[in-house]
């Protein structure tokens, strides 16, 4: 725990000592210098409150949180645990809230008097925020029984709470089934077999006894085995559009990203991402919950970005990373003109290309007449260009006051 | 709502008859009631008590005593808004009483400094009056 201290008079030691001087001013300006012992009862309770109520703050804190990954929107207590080694007459604890979270239930600071050893738990309760959301420290102020002077302590706590993305049931807007093999929701490492039955054969030497088929080996007196069908899975790529001109929609696009992910990793496809922010993020194709989660994280801080080159980042990583016949998952609102270049770019490539397209109007509320005829203008336009980018994939207008999976299905007939 | 009974009541009740009865300090009885809710009303107040004494010359152990009880008034007032445990009146007090032994301590030892006894004691006053400061200031 790190320390800075600091200890200076509040205005009401000021007005005391301007009180003390007086007295012994007047007494000289009277002439009855020796009056001056008139001040004794103030200097005494000076000398007193700062000889025997200077605490060193000698106090141990620790903060709690439920947990370090909370789901966006939920509300958590944060818990400050307070032991104080010396008798505190008054302490005000002040912690470091961040600014991503909104406080719900009480407050981030607190009022208390501690004896010597004692031990007390103080608690709040925070909305979150998507996003990561670091503490600093906790500000301890120590104010003295009469007032006169404070003394101020931060000690360094860092906590971290990652805010992750909501995650919504969705349907798969495409086709799993692709060039790489895999098996069940996770693959399998036994390459080459699946679980989809195929066909009847007959047994051949070093096949494992677990596919032989006993009914069809009795019925035709030879030993016959199954052959089961390989699964072969498509790789996904998620690209993530931090465009700042959609920042109003940005929540809701990081949360379709992480539903389909999830989606994804149900499927057992492997996934890959690319958070196109100023500094584009790009997580390479694996499969697996550590690989989802790992994903989750970069989602959970991606934030609106005002630099974006899209179109530049997609270009160069489909020429160097992307994976033939990929599928790619497109989360964009599509307003600026580089995210539509992008998408020509991925289609020029040949890649199926779903877009998933959170309608930036669909959260404004209009507040006169005007401004309703310039939104149904504005989606109107928006409308005739994502038909013609539907030319270059499937795109998915979403209005985001509906769920996600309505939106899928209303374009795609599954 | 609860209400707390009023520590400062009762040196502002003792403060009212003193003042009453010394007539010379009674016209700060309504300063005093301002000092209910003000501190620096408060040290005004103290600084106008110091200034009535020390030109009436009232000194001794009554001019101290009224110092004494308008200190203890002004900061049990200050207690009373901070809502204080009992405890740290008697912190107040044992402190503010503490000026009693210490000025009869000052005045049996002053004749044995003859002639210098007073100035000694303003200095030592003055001294201790700026470490405090300094300290407090520090």
């Amino acid at each position: 725990m790190g320390m800075e201290r600091e200890f200076y008079p509040t205005g009401k030691a000021v007005h005391l000592l301007i009180a003390l001087w007086g007295v012994v001013v007047l007494a000289f300006f009277f002439l009855r210098w020796d009056m001056a012992y008139l001040s004794l009862p103030m200097l005494w309770l000076l000398f007193i409150a700062v000889a025997f109520f200077k605490p060193a703050l000698d106090v141990e804190v620790e903060r709690i949180l439920p947990h370090d990954r909370i789901l966006e929107g939920e509300i958590v207590e944060i818990r400050l645990r307070i032991k104080a080694n010396e008798r505190i007459p008054s302490l005000k604890i002040d912690d470091d809230l961040p600014e991503g979270l909104e406080v719900v239930e009480g407050r981030s600071s607190f009022v208390a008097s501690f004896s010597r050893g004692e031990e007390r738990v103080f608690s709040y309760r925070v909305k979150v925020r998507r996003g990561i959301h670091e503490f600093g420290f906790v500000k301890l102020r120590y104010r003295d029984p009469f007032g006169f002077f404070e003394q101020e302590k931060t000690v360094e706590l860092y906590s971290e709470l990652i805010g992750v993305p909501r995650i919504e049931e969705v349907q798969t807007p495409y086709s799993t089934k692709g060039t790489k093999i895999t098996v069940g929701p996770l693959p399998s490492p036994r390459v080459g077999e699946g679980v989809e039955f195929h066909a009847i054969r007959e047994y051949q030497p070093g096949d494992p006894l677990r596919i032989i088929n006993w009914k069809a080996t009795a019925r035709t007196g030879r030993i016959m085995a199954n052959e089961y069908e390989s699964e072969r899975k498509v790789d996904v790529i998620l690209i993530v559009d931090a465009a700042y001109a959609g920042k109003e929609v940005f929540d809701h696009l990081v949360r379709a990203a992480a539903s389909l992910m999830l989606d994804s990793l149900n499927n057992g496809t492997s996934f890959g991402l690319l958070l196109a922010e100023e500094v584009p993020l790009w997580v390479r194709i694996d499969y697996g919950k550590r690989h989802f989660f790992k994903c989750i994280d970069l989602l959970s801080t991606a934030r609106p970005d005002k630099n974006n080159m899209i179109a530049y980042q997609v270009k160069h990583l489909v020429r160097s990373r992307f994976p033939a016949r990929a599928q790619i998952l497109y989360f964009s609102p599509l307003i600026t003109p580089e995210s539509k270049d992008a998408l020509r770019i991925l289609y020029s490539y040949g890649y199926n290309v779903v877009v998933i397209s959170p309608n930036p109007y669909s959260v404004i509320e209009p507040k006169n007449r005007e401004e309703a005829l310039a939104l149904k203008l504005l989606t109107l336009q928006r409308k005739a260009h994502l038909k013609k980018l539907s030319a270059y994939g499937v795109v998915i207008d979403w209005d985001v006051n509906k769920p996600l999976k309505t939106a899928i299905a209303e374009v795609i007939k599954l | 709502m609860k209400l707390r009974p009023r520590v400062s009541l009762i040196p502002f009740v003792v403060i009212l008859f003193l003042f009453a009865l010394n007539g010379r300090l009674v016209f700060l009885i309504p300063l005093a009631f301002l000092a209910f809710f003000s501190y620096f009303v408060g040290s005004v107040f103290l600084i106008l008590t110091a200034f009535f004494l020390i030109y009436h010359k009232t000194g001794d152990i009554y001019g101290l005593g009224i110092m004494a009880l308008a200190l203890f008034f002004v900061e049990s007032a200050y207690l009373d808004r901070e809502k204080a445990p009992l405890e740290h009146y008697a912190i107040l007090l044992l402190a503010v009483l503490l000026s009693l032994p210490t000025f009869i301590l000052m005045r049996s030892i002053a004749p044995l400094m003859p002639g210098f006894e007073a100035t000694a004691l303003a200095a030592l006053i003055l001294v201790l009056l700026y470490a405090f400061s300094k300290v407090v200031a520090d």
